[in-house]
């Protein structure tokens, strides 16, 4: 058990990594267990073996053949550069602009909603078994406007609750909070149309 | 490492001229092949000019450059295992030999010299046979003289696994030679 632990201590020995306790305690135990002596004299030559091994030296053309090849090598893409301002092409910032002022224009006349309840019937139909399944999204367009026949139309409602309105069900696929146009859907599950009357 | 970085051709000739001996013994002694060390210093080299914008400068030179040498020499080792292209002994005999000649001490008589090669191409061989994993944390501590925390760095593994595989890769290692241990103990 003593044993054991002396010779636990061997590596930070040689690493010069003991304590004064350690030593001190080394040295005793060395002093009446020859054994474990022995052991740490063989362990000790065989480390020092191994570092006077000759060391292989470069060869003499190395620097050489590395230049040649560095001159026709580009350099890797800078992965720890700095985190500067990024400048946005004018185009894009056009287009953004844009995009805003028409679906403001268009914002009167169609309304764009992210999933809620649509008609279980028509989910119903389009369900298929096999996944991945395709989120319906509703694009509600209410009928043209007309003017109210019964009862005025609260300012605060968007549709006219005396009049039909018209869901189309455009089956995409939500993915990382994007809406895209899933291809793949069975037939009958694409342009489902659902009347709900109020 | 910064002219370097810059696109300083004679900044990088130094930073080689400076390591090359050091990583060409630290692949040589890992693969115990001095054909395949050459090739790997150089790609080691070619590695550090192609990602020389990518080196973090608060981090030591020599570190990331033994990190590269180290991975290289790692896959070239698996590269081999996979090959069943095992450890050219003949190459390490050849390497030892142009080094026992090379460092020599005149004085030395021939039987001496002969016994001394001798020990160093058995030394080598036990290196050659310890586990890769043990194999290149031995090299980086016992040979290249690395601090544990540079080997850590070096490896990508934790202080306390550096040391628990040193330790094991030196008792192997004097298992290995525990013959030739117990010959130089008696005489």
């Amino acid at each position: 058990m003593i044993c054991d632990r002396a010779r636990r201590l061997f590596g930070a020995c040689w690493d010069d990594e003991l304590t004064q306790a350690e030593r001190d305690w080394l040295d005793t135990h060395f002093t009446s267990c020859p054994r474990c002596r022995a052991e740490y004299d063989e362990f000790s030559r065989a480390l020092e073996w191994t570092a006077s091994l000759p060391r292989a030296e470069a060869a003499p053309d190395l620097v050489d053949r590395v230049l040649a090849h560095t001159r026709r090598t580009a350099p890797a893409p800078d992965v720890v550069g700095e985190r500067g301002a990024r400048w946005v092409p004018a185009a894009v910032v056009a287009a953004a602009a844009a995009l805003v002022v028409a679906v403001l224009f268009v914002m009167p006349h169609t309304v764009w909603r992210t999933p809620s309840l649509p008609n279980a019937a028509t989910l119903a139909a389009s369900i298929t078994k096999g996944p991945p399944e395709p989120v319906m999204v509703q694009r509600v367009t209410t009928a043209p406007r007309r003017p109210a026949q019964h009862g005025a139309v609260t300012a605060d409602n968007l549709f006219d609750p005396s009049k039909d309105v018209e869901f189309v069900l455009d089956p995409v696929t939500l993915h990382r909070g994007r809406a895209t146009v899933t291809t793949g859907i069975r037939r009958e599950a694409r342009g489902q149309q659902a009347i709900i009357t109020f | 490492m910064s002219r370097v970085a810059a696109d300083d051709e004679k900044s990088f000739t130094e930073l080689v001229r400076r390591f090359q001996g050091r990583v060409t013994n630290l692949v040589s002694r890992v693969l115990n092949d001095r054909e395949c060390a050459d090739d790997l210093a150089q790609e080691v080299f070619l590695r550090v000019y192609v990602h020389r914008r990518n080196y973090r400068h608060g981090s030591k030179f020599s570190t990331w450059l033994f990190t590269i040498a180290a991975n290289l020499a790692k896959n070239e080792i698996r590269r081999r295992v996979r090959r069943r292209n095992w450890f050219s002994l003949d190459a390490l005999q050849e390497m030892l030999k142009d080094s026992a000649i090379q460092l020599a001490d005149p004085s030395e008589s021939r039987e001496t010299t002969l016994e001394r090669e001798q020990l160093q191409t058995a030394v080598g061989r036990a290196i050659a046979t310890v586990p890769e994993k043990y194999r290149l944390a031995l090299v980086l501590r016992d040979i290249e003289g690395l601090p544990y925390e540079e080997i850590a760095e070096v490896l990508g593994i934790p202080g306390g696994t550096v040391r628990s595989r040193i330790n094991r890769a030196r008792g192997m290692l004097k298992r290995k030679l525990q013959p030739l241990l117990t010959k130089a103990g008696t005489s």
